[in-house]
């Protein structure tokens, strides 16, 4: 059968490259591998140790602080943003473009940018103050409990212009007559929007959970440009940990244990994700 | 049909790739591909002038940088040691993971064409770093760092009316001063490996000669575990008050912008300041000076090194031979380390072409002694361990300085 | 047939405007809204192009917020050509070549597989079709930091490692899942009758690829080129690990230029080549952003 032989390619190229990578580390991670691999059976050594590393409990845990701020903001940003354009608005195609071009960025400008912006000494702090409002503070970036929310805000600038164009395209798709009923049965707009046309663009949020939640998994490249995981280690993610044991540390075996644990607890949600989907339409 | 399509395109992509390796073959001359990260001013004129004798020696130099510093350079030559197609040459920090490396059959053990070229004359404090205990040699130093020196402007100091102190106790009385008069009393970069020179500095005057000695030199628990170390680590803690909010992950040579520009009174950084501030345009006694930090009599040592992968290739060989006679050479080391601000690794090396500050340290080396910089001995993992130690301490006031003490001793000992 | 009809309207009806002060106020609160958002993304923007183009000294003594006292274009001519990277001192241009060598080849096989992918995954009935998405779904949200080391020992193995064929195929292998997933979600919207007449008619699996579903697939190709470009282009570490030193692409001389620097940093040379490096993907939102919207949701939607 032709349709399947097309696929063979990929499905190859995924099997080997994906999971054969991601076999490998797994098999590394149950040795006792340090500067190169060492196919020396060590047992759970290189998770314990792991567990008794403070820098991975912040990691760790700064994974799902981020991911779930990064993802529930841009989210919400974005469909505020793609409503306020749908109200017949003038200049939209400059505004949209406006709200879009972030994304074209690497998470390496938009991380250098942003640094420069939010660094308390030459930026924003700085200017307000220069205006004389001396006591205006915005030094979050060199707060080890709130650099994170720095990350937040310039992941949210990368991202919601995304989500905006997504929902803004959604919300074009709703059926003319759908409004018109409304109108009739009184209903008022915001209503409207939060009972009837926002659920019925579930699919469409969906995809912008999905492509969003991938950018949380690459997110390494922003937490390495604007704080480099700091100050102390606040701000770390486990894709930097993993990295850094693998190259700077050598440590490839610590490494994969970290990345293994990562695998897992991502291969968890989705299926949750897809559980929690099962279960809606089941209903 | 595109699927064959596709793997022609692939097929002709690969045949073009390897013409033109196979090309590279053909030509019979010494080779040396050089992973570095010397990509900033004054590191990248030192190493032109590498590049340049190497060259004028018969020499095939071939620059594969790795801009983004250490890590990415160190994820470059493990990943195309893995990739079989090994750089002959790699730039280093001098210091014990050039052996582990060496362990585990990776690098060219190079004591015989060390012996040749210079090795009986060369720091030995710097070989013992890169020695395994067999009498192996996995690196070769070309030049001495010294860790602890501090950068100040006098500017600041003489607006203030002060001058540099003599204790960590008298900086923190001077500090309450300067930061009043509105200026930057200490600059940081805090970054893990900044924050751990400032560390060793102040680790180096609080707990004293013997104490450090038995540190690095030993790992002795109980003395990386003392009172003394409690005390570096509460003055440190002490310290963070006086930086600025902008401190979070700077750059070092942002860092010491500040100081150049009569902000900030004093930064604890290596020797290769001295001569980023040269490139500023500023000579040293103008508005800055470099001085022995507070309670420092001796200097603590980093090296700069290269290593270098087993290769298979004659001329990769061969380039191995000719850079090792290039980097070992006194003239060249002189240059080298004058355009870095660094002292030559060799000490018959002519020292009058260096910086006053470099000349300085040379001076300490020889008349007080120095010690290799707890990082290097410990290695990668520990050194790494101890900096995520530091910017968490720094950063984090609840953790308390016996605590800290008390985990810095597990890692130099290599406890868990 | 309306659900091929992937354009979406314009607007939607609206209720006639009336002139409440209520209503007023409401517009005044979202126009507001609406600058501040925008002022919130164009900040950034705007504080790099001003940089790159003040003086050093300018730069050293007022502050980010401040605009160029005079348009000087020189900085962006020193990032192009003459700005020292390592021990060259020929600006960046030297990537570009790189760049499109690695772009073109990744973004057209991306773009190719993952469109057959999508179409057979969808159209054609393949057993465990949801399952195979699934575990294709799984490698987007692996990082690929995890995966560099063996990536390495595989391309070495089949003696690619250092070339642009095995920086192509890495990031082909990085595309796949989420083009894939686009590729489906719109040929899913496609009707099944238009492959059953083909096939009555003869027409076999590539034919009707190429013949019918791909002619129809202008708008979802231009997204998946816009985030394969966008990817491929803006990568760093993956060139500078697997395409061999021959081969650098202009984002790594970029890194070596921030990083290179004689005495005083020039910031306003750093944004200048930050913001030409960053040029071709923005261009390409720019002038194709609104198929881009067009075609991303044009499966989610319906699908």
């Amino acid at each position: 059968m032709m349709a399947r032989f097309a696929l063979v390619p990929s499905i190859l190229l995924c099997a080997i490259g994906f999971y054969g990578a991601m076999l490998w580390t797994v098999v590394i991670s149950f040795t006792s591998s340090t500067i190169t691999p060492r196919y020396e059976f060590a047992g759970l050594a290189q998770y314990v140790r792991l567990f008794t590393m403070d820098r991975w409990h912040v990691a760790y845990t700064n994974m799902f602080v981020f991911g779930a701020l990064y993802i529930a903001c841009s989210l919400i940003f974005g469909v505020l943003l793609a409503i306020a354009l749908d109200q017949s608005i003038r200049g939209r195609n400059l505004l949209q473009t406006i709200f879009l071009y972030p994304i074209a960025l690497s998470f390496i400008v938009t991380g250098l940018a942003w640094q420069w912006l939010l660094n308390p000494t030459t930026g924003l702090q700085n200017y307000v103050r220069g205006l004389g409002f001396e006591s205006f503070a915005f030094d979050w970036l060199s707060s080890p409990d709130r650099a994170v929310y720095t990350l937040v805000i310039a992941g949210v600038w990368h991202a919601a212009g995304l989500v905006m164009a997504i929902m803004y395209a959604g919300l074009g798709s709703v059926d003319g007559e759908i409004w018109r009923a409304g109108r009739v049965d009184g209903i008022p707009r915001t209503t409207m929007y939060r009972r009837i046309i926002l659920p019925m663009l579930k699919p469409v949020i969906i995809v912008c959970v999905v492509l969003l939640s991938m950018d949380v998994i690459k997110s390494y490249e922003l937490v390495v440009a604007m704080t480099g995981g700091g100050p102390g280690y606040s701000t770390d993610l486990p894709a930097k940990f993993v990295v850094d044991n693998l190259f700077t540390r050598t440590n490839i075996g610590l490494a994969s244990a970290a990345a293994t644990l990562m695998l897992a607890s991502i291969i968890v949600l989705l299926l949750l994700f897809g559980w929690l989907q099962k279960e809606r339409v089941a209903r | 049909m595109p699927a064959l399509n596709k793997l022609g395109l692939l097929i002709s992509f690969s045949v073009m790739a390897t013409a033109v390796t196979s090309l590279d073959a053909l030509a019979q001359q010494p080779t040396a591909d050089v992973v570095h990260w010397l990509t900033s001013g004054a590191e990248s004129e030192a190493i032109t002038i590498l590049a340049k004798e190497f060259e004028k020696r018969g020499g095939k130099w071939v620059d594969s940088a790795a801009p983004g510093g250490p890590t990415d350079a160190q994820a470059l030559i493990m990943n195309r040691i893995a990739g079989g197609n090994p750089p002959g040459v790699a730039f280093i920090s001098v210091g014990h993971s050039a052996v582990e490396l060496g362990k585990e059959g990776l690098l060219q053990d190079i004591k015989a064409e060390a012996e040749k070229n210079g090795a009986d004359v060369t720091s030995d404090v710097m070989l013992k770093l890169v020695s395994d205990t067999d009498g192996a040699l996995y690196a070769l130093p070309i030049a001495i760092e010294s860790s602890n020196l501090a950068w100040l402007s006098k500017t600041v100091y003489d607006e203030a009316g002060l001058t540099f102190p003599k204790s960590w106790a008298e900086f923190l009385e001077q500090a309450k001063v300067l930061k009043e008069k509105g200026y930057i009393p200490l600059a940081v970069g805090a970054q893990g490996w900044q924050l751990s020179i400032l560390f060793n500095s102040v680790l180096l005057a609080e707990a004293g000669n013997d104490t450090f000695d038995a540190i690095v030199n030993t790992k002795t628990a109980e003395a990386a575990g003392s009172a003394k170390v409690v005390q570096a680590f509460t003055t440190m803690r002490a310290l963070s008050t006086y930086s600025d909010a902008g401190a979070s992950n700077r750059a070092w040579n942002d860092t010491l912008n500040l100081v150049a520009e009569g902000k900030a009174a004093v930064q604890i950084m290596g020797s290769w300041a001295g001569a980023e501030l040269t490139k500023m345009g500023l000579e040293r006694g103008d508005k800055w000076d470099c001085i022995l930090p507070p309670g420092n009599t001796r200097l603590i040592l980093d090296g700069a090194g290269f290593e270098f992968p087993k290769v298979t290739n004659a001329d990769d060989v061969a380039g191995q031979a000719l850079f090792v006679q290039v980097m070992m050479d006194p003239a060249v080391q002189a240059k080298f380390a004058a355009v870095k601000g660094a002292v030559p690794a060799r000490l018959d090396a002519d020292t009058s072409g260096l910086a006053p500050c470099d000349q300085m340290s040379a001076q300490i080396i020889r008349d007080s002694g120095s010690f290799p910089s707890p990082s290097s001995v410990l290695g990668n993992e520990s050194g790494g361990q101890i900096e995520d130690l530091l910017s968490r301490f720094w950063a984090d006031a609840s953790l308390s300085p016996e605590e800290a003490a008390k985990q810095y001793s597990d890692i130099v000992s290599g406890g868990q | 047939m309306t659900m091929l009809q992937t354009a979406i309207p314009s607007a939607v009806p609206r209720r006639a405007r009336k002139h409440r002060p209520a209503a007023a106020i409401g517009r005044l609160g979202l126009y507001g809204f609406l600058v501040l958002a925008a002022l919130f993304f164009a900040i950034p923007l705007i504080i790099m192009v001003s940089t790159s183009l003040k003086t050093v000294e300018e730069i050293r003594t007022g502050s980010i917020f401040m605009l160029p006292q005079a348009l000087d274009f020189s900085a962006w001519a020193k990032a192009w050509s003459s700005a020292c990277i390592g021990r060259q001192c020929e600006g960046i241009r030297g990537g570009l070549w790189n760049s499109i060598l690695i772009m073109v080849p990744s973004t057209a096989l991306s773009v190719l597989i993952s469109a057959l992918n999508g179409y057979a995954l969808s159209l054609w009935r393949i057993r465990h079709a949801g399952l195979l998405l699934s575990a294709l779904m799984v490698g987007a949200f692996i990082p690929y930091q995890v995966m560099i080391y063996p990536l390495v020992r595989m391309s070495s193995t089949i003696g690619i490692y250092g070339s642009i064929p095995a920086v192509v195929l890495v990031h082909v292998l990085f595309g796949l899942p989420i083009l894939t997933l686009i590729f489906r979600n719109f040929y899913s919207a496609l009707p099944e009758e238009l492959i059953k007449a083909a096939r009555v008619d003869g027409a076999g699996f590539f034919r009707i690829f190429f013949r019918i579903v791909l002619p129809m697939s202008t708008n979802v190709i231009i997204v998946a080129l816009i985030l394969s470009v966008t990817g491929v282009w803006n990568d760093y570490l993956l060139s500078l690990i697997f395409a061999g030193r021959e081969n650098l692409p202009m984002t790594v001389e970029l890194a070596s230029l921030v990083s290179t620097r004689i005495g005083v940093p020039e910031y306003n040379v750093n944004m200048a080549a930050t913001i030409i490096t960053a040029l071709p993907p923005l261009l390409l939102y720019l002038f194709s952003g609104r198929y881009f919207v067009r075609g991303i949701t044009a499966g989610a939607v319906k699908g």
